[in-house]
């Protein structure tokens, strides 16, 4: 007995000696990757917040509860959580009070909860109701209605409008703005590396494009759009890529995200971007720059340097304080909330996070500073129809779905010319995106 | 063919973990203890072997690479071991039904799982994510980083130790179990503790002993996936649950035999990536409710092999005949 | 000693026994240990001590809930017993969510009870609330809308009803015939049944990211509220389940079988009954219920599809069933505990940040383990061995030395302990005594009546749906026949009476 005890402990011993003498080796392992010195990055990209004037809110006061799918821990929860903290933050400098009464972890599924947590708000006393999920939409919708006194905004939903329904509010940022700008600082990077020569064989597909890869969540509109904007900021700067999109079919599985970026690293990209919140597709490109394979990561609500230290260049951010600073005023104003709230780097709602001066050799901040100051203004639209095609055509006309009725029925055209630019109009009949445009040049894999 | 050796490459640490987690529950049924807390231990085991690396990390000025593999190794065994022991006393000491214990052993351990994860993430200050960054690099580090081997080499090289120390476990306990004195008197014990106990065997310290290994061993599982299938990332979710249920299936699919279970795991793991992978692989797109149907296949075997054992009847691929059953000296 | 003992792999455990036993002389040259104390079984346990043993683990648990929730949260005993108590019972509609809770908690442990008794480890109760749920919806989502409420309630409560009887019928088949390990089969068959939901909810979703409410418009198959309260439909048929559940264990043959066939399926063979098709009834009975429960969830609860429905009931439930030993009223309680530790848990998770939903599974686990734990000291005795009596003797001799009135003090305190727990002890038996006596008296004979009669409609029913059709035009032109049997089951009195004078019938051919 005790000789086998030995033997055991022997084996185990020998294998972690093994490690052990593999880690003491100090010889660093033949395929690390060197990106020189990098650079500091000089100017600030982004745009300061631009918060409504709130005038004087002495003696007043609300009481306002939120539904939200996750908490802290969760990222996109997280940045509603500290978008409203930020508004109260504002309210409180003009003078008012708000007093926010917060209900956590209540999944889209479970509506018995959800619509449990909207009674229990409403019954505590709040007068207005905010949820974060598209999902809640469900609950929202018929508690608005056997609440007329009562106010209900459902972040990223689409029904408000269309319903009828006074109020019920949607809201959602011009996300695709950031992701076009997170874009442009990847397709920098790749230009680097072109220039550089410092792509392999592997990188470049059968029609001498480079490939780059895209982790989304489901193969709907706020997902297209999303990453459509990410593949024509990179095509601003590097025309000759393609780019292949994988659906987890969920908003967040670390294991999946995991898988489909390491699938899609392992047929070439070198950039993987993604529209998931969880940290999955920034550790595949982690563990495979580590192990020689040059690929770059552009994440997702949160600074992805946390999970890939290496090789994450920006992250594409909402700051919904914009947003909330001006809901929760006029609620507390007394005054009407806009049905269908969008705004983008005109108000400073949308970001990116700090570049990784350490992968650059040249700083990129400046020329994405012009790039960003077009989109305020407008002289750049995102959608421009001039970018991109479908089938070989442009496009000029199309009808988008804005109105949900469950059949996905075309009902708006969403192009405009305004100043000699053609442009599809993202998130101006409705908040909630409705690109769904396939265009040329991006494949979805399954 | 580079997307075959990512799903590869990805199903071999992937099935190391359920590998774990299926070698200690077979232990632990070999004595007839149904432990069905597997995914509790499992959790227990990932979560204390990454606040072992991750505490380490943070507090000690210089870290000792020795340290670094140590104490993940002894936090996720010891977090394991503590389920597998107390499933075991309240089982044998206070003579507790084995399925009811073990039920609630999978709360307990879930519950204690997340929640000390949260207080860890809490510390890191960054609420969604942390990591035990060199912890990860050192069970990552491999030989074909050293090496360069080519396809070869990434297929079967480039794995941390524990992958290859899994495998070298499954082999030792098929060689104590089937080849030792000790091995003889477990099994014994599982197919009839009456018999056993009048041989002079000490049914009830083989059972203890057996799950609290068995429990250590669920619980190296749990941290071989946040360390390396994680890189060292610690965030909420319930993937390592899912883990846990699939062990105790493999341990059903491998008949109780630790060999099988070296490809048993590989196979449900690749299984599992299966509808992630194979439309690059092949370029065959597959409907969007492939992935459950393919997550169901695992189980769907084992059921269908749990009916086909009961037709043939073959004694070597039967359950230990006393598992589940608690064994009580005076009532024999 | 040799390393490796070159026994033969596939040894029978008889010869590897003997071999081993050819060692028992080195262990017997071993030093014979003497015990510090023996357990004993308990021959019979009071209702008192039970009681006493089970309200002391309670007591324990809850303790050690408030010190964990104290460490974790820095609240005082006070304000963590407050905050439970608000998350559980602040507005109407947590006490709502609470006994939605309890009730479907209940009724799956109540489905449960038959097949634990019979010594059937349906571990699979959560794979069959989602077969329930699955067909359930399916009803919903094709067909509710052009059905009446009635009918679509009806309709989904048979095929829930039926999907969970199925995916019990099929792990208890194989065991009935082939004799497999029932533990294992329902345990896999619930991820295949998970699986299965993910499936459709993924079919159904199409494009979007969730199926959202199953008929949101038209509210077609959801359950309508009952008495003023959402979930009253559900609470009538829990009480409905629990009344016919108690009922159906201890005062039918049926229940009689289970028993037999749980305590020695020997002597159920021997006394000729059936072990095989007893097993699969049962079972099929078990898994049906737990369907129904799927059903209501979605008719009644969530409106919608989705694998995590139930949570984790099915599996709490399995704990809830054994722990109350099969006694209903212990399951309602225990129900109401765990309900209320998980409103309560998500009530204090809505103050504070250091928590998060899976506190309950803390709480809950902790709950279970000690009255788990507990069922060994209700079962058994411990008896201190010699060595730790004599030195228990020794001790209590120099006590009584230096402080004789210490010692008698504690002898007269322990005299009226027992005489106190043996009064109370007397009091419950004579009380339930004469609660049965009552109630014996008052219902035992309507209810036998009613259970028979009921008992032999639906056999006849199943076997001869022809005749009892034709019986009953036949019966419109007889005058009512055995007033008796029609006076004591009024409620069933066209059916009592139509199958009394069937039973005539059939005794005249």
């Amino acid at each position: 007995m005790k000789k086998k005890i030995l033997a055991l402990v022997l084996v185990l011993a020998l294998v972690v000696s093994v490690a052990v003498g593999l880690a003491a080796c100090n010889d660093k392992p033949t395929n690390k990757i060197d990106e020189g010195p990098g650079v500091t990055i000089g100017t600030e990209v982004n745009v300061t917040p631009v918060y409504d004037d709130l005038g004087d809110l002495t003696g007043k006061t609300i009481k306002v509860g939120v539904i939200l799918i996750g908490d802290q821990q969760e990222s996109y929860s997280n940045a509603h959580i500290m978008g409203l903290t930020t508004a109260v933050d504002n309210i409180k400098k003009a003078g008012g009070n708000v007093e926010i009464v917060w209900r956590y972890n209540l999944p889209d599924s479970e509506t018995a909860k959800v619509q449990g947590a909207a009674n229990e708000l409403i019954a505590e006393g709040c007068k207005l109701i905010i949820s974060n999920s598209y999902g809640h939409q469900d609950v929202m919708l018929p508690t608005a209605q056997k609440n007329p006194g009562l106010t209900f905004i459902a972040m990223t939903g689409d029904t408000a409008a269309s319903s009828g329904q006074s109020n019920l509010k949607n809201a959602f940022n011009y996300t695709f703005q950031s992701r076009y700008v997170a874009g442009v600082v990847a397709g920098l990077k790749l230009q680097q590396l072109v220039k550089d020569n410092l792509l392999s064989s592997n990188n470049i597909d059968g029609n001498g494009n480079i490939k780059i890869g895209y982790v989304g969540a489901f193969n709907y509109a706020e997902v297209v759009s999303g990453y459509t904007a990410f593949y024509l900021g990179i095509k601003s700067i590097v025309p000759n890529v393609a780019m292949s999109v994988q659906y987890t079919n969920s908003w967040h599985d670390p294991d999946g995200e995991y898988n489909a970026a390491k699938s899609l690293i392992s047929q070439g990209c070198i950039i993987i971007s993604q529209h998931a919140d969880s940290y999955g597709a920034p550790t595949a490109c982690e563990e495979a720059y580590t192990s020689g394979t040059r690929v770059y990561c552009v994440g997702y609500n949160v600074d992805m340097t946390v999970a890939a230290p290496s090789c994450a260049l920006t992250s594409a951010t909402n700051d919904w304080s914009v947003y909330y600073t001006y809901a929760l005023a006029a609620a507390l104003k007394g005054e009407t909330i806009a049905t269908d709230w969008a705004h983008g780097y005109d108000r400073g709602s949308v970001a990116i996070t700090a570049i990784n001066g350490k992968l650059f050799k040249e700083d990129p901040s400046a020329y994405v500073k012009t790039v960003v100051e077009k989109i305020q203004s407008g002289e750049l639209q995102v959608f421009d129809c001039s970018k991109f095609t479908v089938k070989g055509e442009t496009v000029n006309s199309w009808m988008a779905n804005v109105i949900p009725d469950g059949n996905f029925t075309p009902d708006t055209e969403a192009i405009v010319t305004e100043e000699g630019v053609t442009y599809f109009a993202e998130s101006v009949f409705r908040s909630a995106p409705y690109f769904e445009i396939r265009i040329d040049g991006i494949t979805e894999l399954n | 063919m580079t997307s075959f050796v990512a799903w590869f490459t990805s199903s071999i640490v992937y099935g190391t973990v359920i590998m774990y987690g299926a070698l200690g529950e077979t232990l632990t049924q070999k004595s007839g203890q149904l432990n069905l807390g597997v995914p509790g231990m499992v959790y227990l085991g990932a979560f204390a072997g990454f606040a072992g690396g991750f505490m380490y990390e943070k507090t000690a000025a210089s870290t000792n690479e020795f340290l670094l593999v140590l104490i993940p190794l002894l936090c996720g065994f010891g977090g394991g071991a503590l389920g597998g022991l107390l499933y075991s006393l309240m089982t044998v000491v206070l003579k507790a039904n084995q399925n009811v214990t073990g039920l609630a052993l999978t709360f307990l351990g879930v519950g204690i799982g997340t929640f000390g994860g949260i207080y860890v993430l809490a510390d890191a200050g960054f609420l969604s994510f942390a990591t035990a960054r060199e912890t990860a690099a050192l069970f990552n580090m491999n030989i074909n980083a050293y090496i360069e081997a080519g396809v070869f080499g990434e297929m079967f090289l480039s794995y941390g130790f524990m992958v290859y120390a899994a495998i070298i476990l499954a082999i030792v306990m098929f060689i104590i179990m089937r080849r030792t004195r000790v091995g003889l008197n477990l099994r014994a014990v599982g197919e009839s503790p009456a018999t056993a106990d009048a041989a002079g065997i000490n049914v009830n310290r083989y059972k203890i002993v057996a799950s609290t290994i068995g429990g250590g061993i669920c619980g190296l599982g749990g941290m071989v996936y946040v360390i390396m299938y994680g890189h060292g990332g610690w965030t909420t979710t319930n993937s390592i649950e899912a883990l846990g249920w699939l062990a105790v299936a493999l341990v059903i699919f491998s008949t109780w035999k630790p060999l099988n279970a070296i490809w048993g795991s590989y196979l449900f793991a690749f299984l599992f990536w299966f509808s992630n992978y194979f439309p690059t692989v092949t370029g065959i797109v597959l409907p969007t409710y492939a992935p459950y149907l393919l997550q169901m296949l695992p189980y769907a075997v084992t059921t269908i092999m749990i009916v086909l054992f009961n037709f043939r009847k073959k004694k070597e691929n039967q359950p230990p005949a006393a598992l589940g059953l608690s064994y009580f000296r005076e009532e024999r | 000693m040799r390393k490796f003992s070159k026994t033969p792999q596939e040894a029978p455990v008889s010869a590897g026994a003997a071999a081993v036993a050819a060692d028992v002389n080195v262990g017997a040259k071993k030093q014979k240990r003497q015990p510090l104390f023996r357990v004993i079984k308990r021959g019979t346990s009071s209702i008192c001590h039970g009681l006493f043993i089970r309200l002391c683990a309670i007591g324990f648990a809850l303790l050690v809930i408030l010190l964990f929730l104290n460490g974790v949260t820095g609240y005082d005993f006070n304000t963590i017993w407050e905050l439970l108590f608000k998350g559980a019972f602040d507005t109407e509609f947590s006490v709502n969510m609470w006994l939605n809770s309890t009730v479907m908690l209940l009724i799956i442990s109540v489905a449960l009870a038959p097949a634990f008794k019979m010594k059937f480890w349906n571990i699979g109760a959560q794979g069959q609330v989602l077969m329930g749920a699955l067909l359930a919806s399916v009803v919903m989502w094709y067909f509710a809308e052009d059905m009446s409420y009635s009918g679509s309630v009806f309709v989904m409560l048979l095929f829930g009803f039926l999907a969970g009887g199925l995916w019990a019928f099929i792990p208890a088949f194989c065991k009935a015939k082939l004799g497999t390990n029932e533990t294992l089969f329902t345990l896999m068959m619930n991820y295949i049944a998970i699986q299965l939901v993910a499936c459709t909810v993924r079919i159904w979703q199409g494009g979007n990211t969730s199926i959202g409410l199953i008929n949101p418009n038209s509210e077609a198959g959801w359950l309508a509220p009952l008495f003023g309260n959402p979930y009253g439909a559900i609470i009538l048929i829990a009480a409905i389940v629990v009344v016919f559940m108690t009922i159906y264990l201890n005062r039918t043959k049926h229940g009689f079988e289970i028993t037999v066939v749980g305590d020695s399926p020997n002597t159920a063979k021997y006394a000729g009954m059936n072990t095989a098709k007893i097993i699969m009834r049962t079972v099929f009975i078990s898994g049906a219920i737990c369907g129904v429960v799927g059903m209501l969830y979605v008719s009644g609860v969530e409106h919608t599809l989705a694998e995590t429905l139930g949570g984790s009931y099915g599996f709490t439930a399995i704990i809830v069933a054994w722990t109350a030993k099969f006694n209903p009223v212990v399951m309602v309680l225990v129900s109401m505990g765990i309900a209320f530790f998980e409103r309560g848990a998500v009530g204090i998770r809505n103050t504070t940040t250091q928590l998060n939903d899976y506190t309950s599974y803390i709480l809950i686990g902790i709950l279970l383990f000690f009255l788990i734990g507990c069922e060994f000291f209700v079962n058994y005795k411990i008896v201190p061995g010699e060595k730790v009596s004599e030195a228990y003797h020794k001790f209590r001799a120099k006590l009584e030395q230096k402080a004789p009135w210490l010692v008698q003090g504690c002898a007269w305190c322990a005299a009226a302990l027992h005489k106190a727990s043996a009064t109370v002890e007397k009091f419950f038996t004579t009380a339930e005594n004469k609660v049965k006596g009552m109630a014996g008296k008052l219902c035992r004979g309507a209810l036998d009546k009613t259970v028979e009669a009921v008992e032999q409609c639906a056999f006849r029913i199943v076997l001869r749906g022809d005749k009892y059709k034709t019986v009953v035009y036949e019966k419109e032109e007889h005058a009512p026949s055995s007033p008796t049997a029609a006076e004591d089951a009024s409620a069933d009195a066209p059916e009592s009476a139509v199958c009394e004078g069937e039973k005539e019938e059939v005794r005249n051919d």
